[in-house]
């Protein structure tokens, strides 16, 4: 397929790419935040039935 | 943190529905709209230029809401919904700068120019980061969200002045598609058939991303929140 996108094709791609980046990098900056707080949440978990079993092995 | 299924369903459904509207956006911007006769393969970047801007108009509109709404009630979810947009606004302002940079090199022959529009725009964008400078810099909570309201209601006059600059200065080159302007008080709307189609589409498309991604980074928010207070009550138990 040969499209013809007129003139200045180079800086349209160019515009495009930047928009495309632009977007991907506000939602990934959002998905690595969302991972980092549900490995955190897990490791607060595993420390709470921690905490849970030695308070039971005390008492 | 859980949320309702209606909710999370809806949130499912508006994230497919922008994914599709993005790529049936690129589809008309690129294939099936013509080249403009002038400007050639460069006026494609208009829709995505355009679209931005008003993803970053509804954004910083809706923190100014979240500003007022939160002074009123002191809800902190409120402050939740001002960062959310905020941080999105300022995202889509990027890609409005960006493009409009890649635009401007072959229609003015330069990337930059201190152009009245550039300027205030460049001014909007640094209100707004500013904001989120603000946040990180005040450690009390009540008082971090009451000053981000504050600002957030007082930014919003960097984007008014952004849309109103070029209706009212007669030296600034950047085109006006819509509305009066000094050459024209009585305003026309230049945009016609495919064009006029095609820029609507992507008006919609990015309106409804804005709102996809300010809904996500709503429940990040809740989640970072929800964090550190457990971090809190696990602390508090050793």
């Amino acid at each position: 397929m040969d499209f013809d996108f007129g003139k200045y094709t180079e800086y349209m791609v160019l515009g495009y790419a930047a928009m495309a980046l632009i977007l991907a990098l506000m939602i990934a900056s959002m998905a690595v935040r969302f991972r980092v707080l549900r490995r955190q949440q897990e490791e607060i978990r595993r420390l709470e039935a921690e905490i849970a079993e030695e308070r039971r092995r005390s008492s | 943190m859980t949320y309702s299924d209606s909710r999370t369903r809806l949130l499912r459904g508006l994230t497919i529905a922008a994914v599709v509207l993005f790529v049936i956006g690129l589809y008309l911007a690129l294939f099936w709209v013509g080249p403009e006769r002038q400007q050639g393969a460069a006026q494609r970047i208009f829709y995505v230029h355009l679209g931005s801007f008003l993803g970053s108009f509804i954004a910083f509109g809706a923190a100014v809401v979240a500003g007022i709404a939160y002074l009123r009630t002191r809800n902190p979810r409120w402050d939740t919904f001002g960062l959310a947009n905020v941080e999105v606004g300022l995202g889509m302002a990027a890609i409005t700068i960006v493009t409009g940079m890649t635009w401007a090199r072959p229609i003015w022959n330069t990337w930059w120019t201190w152009d009245p529009r550039l300027t205030s725009v460049a001014i909007m964008w640094l209100a707004y980061a500013a904001y989120l400078m603000l946040r990180s810099g005040i450690e009390d909570p009540e008082r971090r969200q009451r000053f981000a309201a504050v600002y957030g209601i007082i930014a919003f006059a960097s984007v008014l002045f952004t849309i109103i600059i070029i209706r009212v200065r007669p030296d600034t080159i950047h085109p006006v598609v819509a509305g009066p302007t000094q050459a024209d008080p009585t305003g026309s709307f230049e945009v016609a058939g495919r064009i006029r189609d095609t820029l609507f589409f992507n008006l919609f498309t990015f309106a409804v991303i804005t709102v996809v991604l300010v809904w996500h980074r709503i429940r990040l928010e809740n989640l970072i929140q929800h964090v550190m207070r457990r971090k809190l009550e696990v602390l508090s138990e050793l």
